[in-house]
């Protein structure tokens, strides 16, 4: 092996570890260039102001500010560097090339990084001004509002999420989210709500908004946007909006209750002092709920009550139903017993009426129907022939009768209210 | 005897009275029991129902009508607490004397929800009007509603609560909608199996406390366990169905599902009472103590009362009174996010007039074109 041989290897050697060393310190170039006095140079949130030049004296002033802090001031003179600290572990170096007079006296200077990877630099650029008037990271809220469903009918609702996410490169403070009142809609139930938060960091998603929204008309809407007001970290203002989602909705018929009636008879022809089953059934056809369903049965004369299903009571000797709600698709049969009391030829009928909420107004619908069974007739009967026995084979059963039924009427009357 | 006072105001008052009345009659049999049988209470036990809404009142089947106290104002007060103070303000001395006229008692119970309008303002105001006439104590019994019952609701609970504790009362019992909602059924099935559990409750307690008792338990005792903890408490129940012995009982009613409210009894609890009743074959003196000494490791003093009854299975009733009640502290975080959300809704309606007063502007102008 002779000499250059060995000569050769040392310097490749002593080479790759300059590389080597070099990758781990090497600078980047961030500027090269001039700064008039008084403006300054940002990088990221650093910002270097030129406060003075001295051309006589060779030398120029500067401060150093992390987002308005003071964190370095300093002198130098041509050809001399200064460094500081950046980002944590990073370096930034400041050298001065020249100094130049005139009007607006300038530095030309020579900035570089090392320990710090290029792509980190979001922000480098001379800012007119200084420091005073550097705008920092932006922070940027992506305001979103979800809605569970695109098309309802009136009187249905939507449930809508609202959601907040940092895509900017500072933390968002002081935020406030506005959300303007929805035409078109009501708001029926708000399950979250969280109108402000002091920060929102980069990256970071918020909930804002849980809400339902009634729909009250029928067309095709958009939802208006949520905006939010919020601050970057040194006090900035900004302010963004919310997507507007599209909602369509149907108006058929969807708010009105409608209770179909029938009413049925087990025989038309009976005897006197037979009885006679009716029966009603209620039941709701419509979209929405019926409320307030008040049936009332009204018995012609030869013709009287004797007994009814629980729903039945009898106010003023008139027998009637009353339901607080029928949902939609619902029915309901309710049946009672008459007897026939004297011979002709009746007509029996129901008179209903109930309310509804049709999502619009805010008075409650109401609505009356009549519906009656005609013809049925009452004969003479067979066991009236008896009527002409004896007294006493009636008035002792009678006698017990009266008695059982005082003790009743009077427990009826004490807890009649 | 003891000469008990039951009061049930609003709508939920109105109808758990109803389910004590009917209790009272001997659990089973329909609407007609009242023609043919008598109510069996050891006591003299008067009951009223106060309400502002007459159909309320109409429901009821078991309560006597001069029982059944109207206050006029029509269609009840809807949710609104505001009125339903001026109504009572207004029909004070009304109430008053008809319980007046109901002679002294040794004790009183006021049930009512604390979420609608007419119970939950009229209570807080009739205790304070007991408590300064009589000297006897007085107990709220008090319904929590379904959390989703909305906003109004859940501010009433929250206000009404308070003006309940403030009010003098000797304790409240507390009842909860919510956790026992899962008895299932439509909301008529639930609010009636609720109605029924507190009935059953309430009636076996002063059913015991006017009964020859071993281990000695009396209304002395009951009021001082209800002096305990923080002025709230909640009945444990259980009833066993068959042969049971009575240990698995007493763990019975002490359990959740035994509980009128959602409480860890071992963590909030901080005084108790527990009663046995039954046959005396299920009633093992040793089973009972040991059972009672677990849990008075827990809590402390344990009051314990025996009620032998010939051919009865094993009961068990627990009164508990807490020292604090999470789950009353998150239903009153969530009452304030709904009073704070209430008061934006009605910012907003504000900020929509300020648009009429922009409207009203160009009242009278035309476009320019
Ligand atoms: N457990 C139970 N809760 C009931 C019952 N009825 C109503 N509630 C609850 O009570 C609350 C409403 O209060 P009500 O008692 O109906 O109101 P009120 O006192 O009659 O007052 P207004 O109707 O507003 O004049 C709601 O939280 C209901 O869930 C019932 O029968 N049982
Ligand atoms: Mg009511």
């Amino acid at each position: 092996m002779n000499l250059k041989g060995t000569i050769t290897s040392v310097l490749c050697a002593f080479f790759i570890l300059l590389m080597l060393n070099g990758a781990a310190s090497a600078r980047v170039e961030i500027f090269d260039g001039d700064i008039e006095e008084g403006d300054g140079y940002q990088i990221n949130n650093y910002v270097i102001d030129i406060t003075d030049v001295f051309v006589e004296a060779n030398t120029a002033s500067y401060y150093v500010y992390e987002k308005n802090t003071k964190i370095e001031t300093g002198l130098l003179d041509v050809n001399e560097t200064a460094e500081f600290d950046f980002e944590g572990e990073g370096k930034l170096y400041l050298r001065l090339k020249s100094v130049h007079g005139g009007i607006l006296p300038r530095a030309t200077v020579d900035i570089t990084l090392s320990n710090f990877d290029k792509s980190d630099v979001y922000s480098n650029k001379i800012v007119d001004g200084g420091h005073s008037k550097a705008s920092y990271g932006i922070p940027d809220l992506k305001i979103t509002k979800e809605i569970d469903r695109n098309t309802l009918n009136v009187g249905e609702s939507v449930t809508v999420t609202v959601k907040a996410t940092n895509v900017g490169n500072d933390v968002a403070k002081d935020v406030i989210f506005i959300d303007p009142k929805q035409e078109h809609f009501v708001l029926e139930a708000t399950t979250y709500e969280e109108t402000s938060v002091d920060e929102i960091d980069k990256g970071e998603s918020f909930l804002v908004y849980i809400y339902e929204l009634k729909a009250m008309e029928a067309g095709d809407f958009r939802l208006r946007p949520i905006t939010a007001t919020y601050k970057n970290s040194v006090g900035q203002s900004y302010e963004s909006g919310s997507n507007t989602p599209a909602v369509s909705v149907e108006g058929a018929g969807a708010s009105k209750a409608n209770i179909e009636t029938a009413m049925n008879v087990d025989s038309r022809v009976l005897e006197r002092n037979e009885k006679i089953s009716t029966t009603f059934i209620l039941k709701n056809t419509g979209g929405t709920t019926a409320q307030a369903v008040r049936l009332e049965v009204q018995i012609p004369e030869g013709l009287e009550y004797v007994s009814g299903d629980e729903e039945f009571e009898v106010v003023g000797g008139k027998p009637r139903v009353y339901i607080e709600t029928l949902q939609p698709g619902n029915d309901k049969e309710f049946g009672c017993t008459l007897r026939a009391k004297d011979m002709g030829s009746y007509t029996l009928t129901g008179k209903l009426s109930y309310e509804y909420q049709n999502g619009l107004d805010s008075e409650n619908i109401k609505e009356y129907e009549e519906i009656s069974v005609s013809g049925i007739s009452v004969e003479k009967g067979k066991y009236d022939h008896l009527l002409e026995l004896p007294v006493y084979v009636y008035v002792i059963p009678l006698l017990l009768l009266a008695g059982i039924g005082v003790h009743f009427y009077r427990k009826h009357r004490e807890y009649k209210f | 005897m003891l000469n008990i006072l039951v009061i049930g105001n609003g709508q939920c008052g109105n109808r758990i009275l109803d389910s004590i009345n009917k209790h009272a009659f001997g659990g089973k049999g329909g609407k007609l029991v009242k023609f043919y049988s008598k109510q069996k209470f050891n006591s003299n036990v008067q009951t009223i129902a106060i309400n502002t809404a007459v159909n309320d009142l109409k429901e009821m089947k078991y309560t006597r009508a001069k029982d059944r106290i109207h206050i006029p104002h029509l269609h009840g007060v809807g949710a609104n607490r505001t009125i339903g103070k001026q109504v009572f303000e207004e029909k004070k001395e009304m109430v008053m004397r008809e319980i007046e006229g109901r002679g002294n008692f040794d004790i009183a119970f006021v049930i009512t929800s604390a979420s609608g309008g007419t119970g939950s303002s009229f209570t807080p105001r009739i205790i304070k009007e007991l408590k300064e006439r009589y000297d006897y104590p007085v107990y709220a019994v008090v319904v929590l509603p379904f959390r989703e019952e909305g906003t109004l609701y859940l501010q009433n609970a929250a206000f009404s609560l308070r003006e309940i504790r403030e009010s003098g009362v000797d304790g409240i019992i507390l009842s909860d909608n919510q956790y026992l909602k899962n008895i299932g059924g439509s909301i008529q099935e639930a609010y009636d199996g609720i109605n029924d559990m507190i009935a059953e409750r309430i009636l076996f307690l002063v059913d015991a406390l006017d009964s020859e008792m071993m281990m000695v338990t009396d209304l002395g005792d009951f009021k001082t366990v209800m002096k305990g903890g923080a002025g709230l408490a909640t009945i444990g129940f259980y009833r066993a169905e068959k042969d049971m012995p009575v240990k698995t009982a007493i763990q019975n009613a002490l359990s959740p599902s035994g509980l009128l409210f959602s409480t860890d009894i071992y963590q909030e609890a901080s005084r108790a009472m527990v009663i046995i009743k039954g046959d005396q074959k299920y009633l093992s003196i040793d089973d009972i103590s040991n059972e009672i000494e677990k849990l008075s490791g827990a809590v402390g003093h344990v009051f314990k009362g025996i009620v032998v009854r010939k051919g009865e299975g094993p009961q068990v009733l627990a009164v508990l009174t807490l020292e604090s009640a999470r789950e009353l502290e998150s239903l009153y975080s969530i009452a304030v996010q709904a009073i704070q959300h209430e008061k934006e809704k009605k910012l907003r309606v504000q900020s929509g007039m300020e648009l009429d007063k922009s409207f009203s502007q160009i009242e009278g102008l035309e476009p320019e074109y």
